[in-house]
């Protein structure tokens, strides 16, 4: 009823198909693992990775002083060796209770001998001294980081 | 990023194939002679799609490298597929493929930049309407519901196009007033609603939706339209509370006219009970969900093989709409549950390309654009593969890409391109980001 030659072709079909399908998988796969940067350089991972000591110049304690924040008091500060992350929710360690926050908002990470803040994707953005974040930024002492009515002050 | 456009090109090379092959077996099905034909048509397949690639490559180098060949992959299972049943429709159908390529790049030239879109929001928003009303006052009914507008020799199915018009309105909006909804939102009885004045749209979204329902009588766009609708909402707000109200709207509107409009109830009840002979042989009745049901049991695992699905006996059809609605149930029943997974997959696969351009993206209406996109293209796969498979009634939208029909396939490849160009806008290196 059947040709033996149309049997094969099908199937001949349905195996490129799944081996197309798995080839779409593997690129997806590696996209995941490369982070959300895809093909971008993203200066914060290519850094000496997310646990290496860092020495920030020797004597220097960065910290996140709390200007304004609903849920912190002003004048508090975090300790910033080995970096933070702020969002509205967890896993965030500085949690921003504002309508503009997103849950992984933007971190502070040490590269270098330098604090980087980088914006996560944030949907309202981070903005240092008044101007947005558009990559990652290196921190000098007194910079302002604020992110809705929420506003910090980078310390060393 | 030329390594994501060559990763393109590699993608397509076994979907050639593929088509070639599948076309060999539908020929040999026919009993005719395997000539150069097969070749010529999985060739000129490949020459379609290597043009396109060209465009990509010269236009968006940065895009997301699978959503194409994805595209492409459905694309050619759905020519073989409806070549299987009608030559001469297949002949149109890559036509239509070309006119939709043709669309694609003529998309990627023009918009090299999506702000265009955002802008014209409100022009857009209203074309979108005159679209989808046009049929109600120059068409005619088909299968009970007023799809299409007759242009001479073209019937034209508006809602495929109204879709994206609609994405793009819905997105452009939210972009601008999710803050507000969110920020100024209060708490009725510990559920959190937004702000009057913002909540407007949403009843308007709402009532657009069920006039599709009750004037156009197109069930599937508006289940495709307003969830399309509630997905952006609950990406731009992160508020599940809305999505439920809005749910419960529509659940409660489509109740209403289930009871009320003699066109939607009819569909529920072919639904329920698609093997009672009074319905199973009314006129637009249940027999074209029970036939599709015999079709995909009739497939088994490894199904019947191309050429071989019994699609009319004495001249009279036994699967209706086999080349739109009922594809599905053809696919099942010649490649069987295997060949029914490789598509859902495909269709899988590119709502994850989707998904995560729009995870990428950082501009906020880029963003919504593209959730808003996929959350479409995927609503409407349900729609009609549930539909096929009785898991909610069947009404009558096209598989994308896969089906017969031309507004279709056109309206698909311009949402490639709006993705793809989300996509590389997204992924092009920082350093160039500026000189945009």
């Amino acid at each position: 009823m059947t040709e033996p030659i149309a049997v094969a072709l099908k199937f001949a079909l349905l195996i490129l198909l799944f081996l197309f399908v798995v080839w779409v998988v593997r690129g997806s796969l590696r996209d995941l693992a490369v982070g959300s940067g895809g093909s971008e350089f993203d200066p914060l991972l290519a850094g000496g990775g997310d646990n290496a000591p860092i020495d920030l110049r020797r004597g220097v304690h960065p910290r996140l002083t709390v200007v304004a924040a609903r849920n912190y008091e002003t004048g508090s500060s975090f300790d910033l060796t080995g970096g933070l992350l702020l969002g509205r929710d967890r896993p965030a360690e500085v949690i921003v209770e504002d309508p503009f926050a997103s849950a992984r908002h933007a971190r502070i990470a040490p590269r270098g001998p330098y604090n980087f803040l980088e914006d996560l994707g944030s949907t309202n953005g981070t903005y240092l001294n008044g101007s947005r974040v558009a990559a990652a930024e290196r921190l000098a002492p007194g910079d302002r980081i604020t992110i809705g009515d929420t506003e910090f002050r980078y310390e060393e | 990023m030329t390594s994501a456009r060559n990763r393109e090109l590699f993608g397509l090379l076994p979907i050639a194939l593929a088509v070639s092959a599948g076309f060999a077996a539908v020929l040999i099905a026919r009993d005719a002679e395997v000539n150069d034909a097969t070749l010529t048509y999985g060739a000129a397949f490949l020459v379609l799609c290597l043009i396109g690639h060209l465009f990509i490559r010269v236009r968006l180098p940065n895009a997301d490298a699978y959503l194409y060949p994805v595209a492409a992959a459905l694309a050619g299972m759905g020519i073989v597929m409806v070549y299987r049943i009608d030559p001469e429709l297949a002949r149109e159908q890559a036509q239509w493929f070309v006119l939709g390529l043709a669309a694609f790049a003529a998309a990627t030239l023009l918009l090299r930049d999506l702000s265009v879109l955002e802008r014209y929001r409100y022009t857009i928003a209203a074309g979108a309407l005159l679209l989808l009303i046009l049929p109600r006052v120059t068409g005619g009914v088909t299968n009970g519901a007023y799809l299409q507008i007759d242009l001479g020799p073209i019937a034209f199915q508006p809602a495929e196009l109204a879709k994206i018009a609609v994405v793009i309105f819905i997105a452009a909006y939210l972009a601008d007033t999710r803050e507000l909804m969110v920020t100024y939102e209060r708490r009725v009885l510990g559920v959190s609603l937004p702000p009057l004045r913002h909540f407007g749209p949403m009843l308007v979204v709402w009532a657009f939706a069920m006039m599709l329902l009750v004037f156009i009588r197109d069930l599937g766009s508006s289940v495709m339209f307003f969830g399309g609708f509630l997905a952006l909402l609950y990406v731009a707000t992160g508020r599940l509370s809305y999505v439920v109200i809005g749910l419960a709207m529509f659940v409660f509107g489509f109740m209403f006219f289930e009871a009320t409009v003699g066109h939607v109830g009819a569909r529920v009840d072919a639904w329920l009970d698609p093997l009672n002979p009074d319905l199973y042989y009314a006129v637009g009745g249940s027999g074209q969900i029970a036939q599709g049901m015999f079709a995909q049991a009739d497939g088994g695992a490894l199904g019947a093989g191309l050429g071989e699905a019994l699609l009319t006996s004495g001249g009279t059809p036994v699967l209706p709409a086999a080349q739109t609605d009922l594809i599905y149930a053809v696919v099942v029943n010649e490649l069987g549950f295997v060949g029914a997974i490789a598509l859902l997959l495909l269709y899988l696969l590119f709502v994850e390309r989707g998904l995560k351009t729009a995870m990428l993206a950082s501009d906020p209406f880029a963003k919504l654009l593209a959730t808003g996109l996929t959350a479409v293209f995927a609503l409407q796969v349900f729609v009609i593969v549930g539909g096929v498979t009785r898991v909610i009634p069947l009404t009558g939208v096209t598989l994308p890409f896969v089906s017969y029909g031309g507004s279709s396939i056109v309206a698909n490849f311009i949402l490639v391109a709006l993705l793809m160009i989300v996509s590389d806008q997204a992924r092009r290196p920082r350093d160039e980001g500026g000189v945009l």
